[in-house]
C-alpha cells in the first residue's frame, strides 16, 4: 500500500477514524494490528521476519536490564545485532556475494555454482533492523529503559508511518510516546495535515515527473551527451530528495495527526553550504544512527591503537577519524544495496568528506552561496554514481559530463521542464532556510497560507502521477 | 583540575578547531563529528580521563558547559574509584 494511493487513502482514514475513537491502551493495540495489515499487505510472508526482529529485540532488552554483569549485557547486545545483520545480509547482500564470488572464481578459470537464494528484499528490512538495533544498543547505554510491555514494544517497532523507509526512529524518541497517552488536537492535525500534503506534492508531483527526464539518460547501456546528463542528474538530485523526503514528510504528518512526533529527516540539504553538514540534513536518522553506533565507536577503537599511541593528538585524532570516516561511509554506502556503486558511493563521500575538512579554512572562508554551489554539485557527483546501472556507466556518464558535453535546444527544453518543476519547492526552501523553519508556510497571513495550500491542491489534482511508482527508497 | 580550567582548555580547543567565537558556557554550539571526536582525544590527553562513550549524546552535548559537566563527571567518579 503506496502512501499515494487511494488504497492507502480509505485504511489510513478508517485507522484515524478509529484512533480518536479508541482510548490510548486500544489505540496502541489497533496501531499494531494496522500497522502489521499495512506491512502484510505487501507481502504476508515477511511478517515472520519483523516479528523475529520484535521479539529478539524486545527479550534482549530485558535481558539487558536484568543482568549486572556488563559482560553479560554486551552478549545481549551481540544478539541483537547478530540476528537482525544476518537477516539483513541473507535477504539483502547474499545473491550479491554469491554472483561476486562465482565471478571472482571465474577470473581464475575455477567454476562454481553457488546456491542463490533469488528472494526479494522484504521491504523495510534495512529500516526496522535498525531500529530495534538501536533500542537494545540505547537500553545497554542507558539512554532508555526496556520495556516490559511486548506489544506497545511491537507498536515501536512496526509503526506504519515509519515503518517501511524511516524515520528510523530512536526508542528513547519513539517508545515514551507509545507508551505515555497522547492528546490530539485540531491544531495538531491541521498541522499534520499540511506536512502530508508538502509530502504528497513533493512525492506525486516533483519527484514522478522528473523521473520523466532521468529515466530514459539513466537506462542501461545508452549514451547521451554530457549536456543531457548533467540535466538528468540535477533532476535525479531533485526526484530522490522530493522521493523520500516526500515519504518522510507523508509519515510524519500523518504521526503529528496522531499526537506522535516524529524526528525530522531532512533539512534542506541543498542548501549546505560543506558535505559534512549535507549529512548532518540529508536522511538524518540514518547518518546519526551511523554517526552513534558505527563511527563514534569506531574512531574510539582506533585511536587507542598502540600503533597511533605515540602520535600527537592531532595526528592521532586525524588518523582514527579517517579510518572511521571511510569505513562508516563505506556501510553507510552498502547500506543502500548490494552493488559496487553503492560502497563506491559511500568511499566518494567519505573521501569529500575528508577533503573538506583537511581543506576547511580554505573552504569556509569562500563565499557562502559559492560553499553551497559547489557542495550540491558534489552531491551531484555522487547521485550520478549511485543512480547509474553499473560503475562503469558511471564512470563513462561522468567522462561525457567533461568530454561531450553539449548544450542546444532539446537541452534548453529539459532544463525548462526541470525549473518548472522545482522552482515552488526551491522557493519555499529559501523561506524555509531564511527562517530556520521547515512549517514557515504555517506562520504566513492566513489569506497567503490559504492560497499557498490551494496552489498545491491543484497542482496535484492536475500534474500529479498517481500511477503507483514505488517510492526509490523502498528497494533499499 | 578545576571546573573552570576544564571550561577554559574546551573553549580554546573548540574556538581554534572550528574557527568560532565562543561568548558564553551556554551558547548553543553546532559541534559536528570531526571536533566532537577531537574533544574526546584531547579530554584524554590533557585530563586523563577516557569519557564513556556511553554517556556521550551528540544532540545533547552542544555547549561548553554539557562537556564541563561530562567531564568533571568523570572525573568524580575516577576518584571516588580511586
Amino acid at each position: 500500500m503506496l502512501f499515494h494511493t487511494l488504497q492507502f487513502a480509505v485504511f489510513f482514514a478508517i485507522v484515524f477514524g478509529l484512533y480518536l475513537a479508541l482510548p490510548h491502551k486500544w489505540q496502541n493495540r489497533m496501531l499494531l494490528v494496522a500497522s502489521y495489515v499495512f506491512y502484510g499487505a505487501w507481502d504476508w510472508r515477511y511478517l515472520s521476519l519483523l516479528l523475529i526482529s520484535t521479539l529478539v529485540d524486545f527479550l534482549c532488552g530485558l535481558g539487558i536490564e536484568g543482568s549486572q554483569a556488563r559482560r553479560r549485557k554486551k552478549a545481549y547486545v551481540a544478539v541483537s545485532a547478530i540476528v537482525n545483520l544476518s537477516m539483513l545480509c541473507t535477504f539483502k547482500y547474499f545473491d550479491f556475494f554469491a554472483a561476486n564470488f562465482q565471478e571472482l572464481m571465474g577470473q581464475f578459470g575455477i567454476t562454481v555454482h553457488p546456491y542463490f537464494l533469488n528472494v526479494a528484499l522484504p521491504i523495510g528490512i534495512s529500516f526496522y533492523t535498525f531500529q530495534t538495533m538501536s533500542y537494545t544498543i540505547d537500553v545497554y547505554r542507558g539512554k532508555v529503559e526496556a520495556t516490559c510491555n511486548v506489544l506497545d514494544f511491537g507498536l515501536y517497532v512496526s509503526f506504519f508511518p515509519q515503518l517501511i523507509a524511516g524515520p528510523i526512529e530512536r526508542g528513547s524518541r519513539l517508545l515514551p510516546q507509545v507508551l505515555k497517552p497522547r492528546t490530539v488536537t485540531l491544531d495538531e492535525v491541521l498541522k499534520g495535515a499540511y506536512i502530508a500534503l508538502w509530502g504528497l506534492f513533493l512525492k506525486v508531483v516533483i519527484a514522478d515527473n522528473l523521473a520523466k527526464i532521468v529515466d530514459p539518460v539513466y537506462a542501461p547501456a545508452v549514451d547521451y551527451d554530457g549536456g543531457m546528463v548533467l540535466l538528468a542528474t540535477y533532476a535525479f538530485a531533485y526526484q530522490i530528495y522530493c522521493d523520500f523526503a516526500g515519504y518522510s514528510f507523508m509519515a510524519i504528518g500523518m504521526a503529528q495527526a496522531m499526537g506522535i512526533t516524529l524526528m525530522e529527516n531532512f533539512r534542506r540539504p541543498y542548501f549546505s553550504p560543506n558535505i559534512s553538514d549535507f549529512w548532518r540534513r540529508w536522511h538524518i536518522s540514518l547518518s546519526s544512527w551511523f554517526r552513534d553506533y558505527v563511527f563514534s565507536p569506531f574512531y574510539v577503537y582506533c585511536e587507542k591503537r598502540r600503533l597511533l599511541a605515540r602520535a600527537p593528538l592531532k595526528l592521532r585524532h586525524a588518523i582514527a577519524f579517517f579510518i572511521a570516516l571511510m569505513v562508516t561511509e563505506y556501510l553507510l554506502g552498502l547500506w543502500h544495496g548490494a552493488g559496487w556503486n553503492f560502497g563506491f558511493f559511500g568511499i566518494y563521500h567519505g573521501l569529500m568528506i575528508w577533503a573538506y575538512y583537511y581543506l576547511r579554512r580554505q573552504w569556509d572562508a569562500l563565499n557562502v552561496y559559492l560553499q553551497i554551489f559547489l557542495t550540491f554539485h558534489i552531491a551531484c557527483v555522487g547521485w550520478l554514481i549511485f543512480r547509474a546501472p553499473t560503475l562503469g556507466q558511471a564512470m563513462d556518464m561522468l567522462w561525457d559530463l567533461f568530454g561531450n558535453f553539449s548544450f542546444g535546444t532539446a537541452h534548453l527544453e529539459v532544463a525548462l521542464q526541470l525549473a518548472a518543476l522545482t522552482c515552488i519547492l526551491i522557493t519555499v526552501q529559501v523561506f524555509q532556510e531564511w527562517k530556520k523553519d521547515t512549517l514557515v508556510v504555517l506562520s504566513w497571513p492566513r489569506l497567503v497560507r490559504g492560497g499557498f495550500i490551494a496552489l498545491l491542491v491543484c497542482l496535484i489534482v492536475l500534474y500529479g502521477e498517481f500511477g503507483g511508482r514505488p517510492f526509490i527508497y523502498f528497494q533499499f | 583540575m578545576n571546573r573552570s580550567e576544564i571550561v577554559s582548555k574546551l573553549k580554546a580547543l573548540i574556538e581554534e578547531e572550528a574557527q568560532i567565537k565562543i561568548e558564553s558556557e551556554d551558547q548553543e554550539l553546532d559541534i559536528d563529528s570531526f571536533t566532537m571526536m577531537l574533544v574526546i582525544t584531547y579530554v584524554k590527553e590533557e585530563f586523563d580521563i577516557e569519557l564513556d562513550l556511553d554517556k556521550l549524546d551528540f544532540d545533547i552535548f552542544n555547549s561548553l558547559n554539557t562537556f564541563a559537566d561530562l567531564v568533571t563527571e568523570e572525573a568524580s567518579e575516577l576518584s571516588d574509584v580511586a
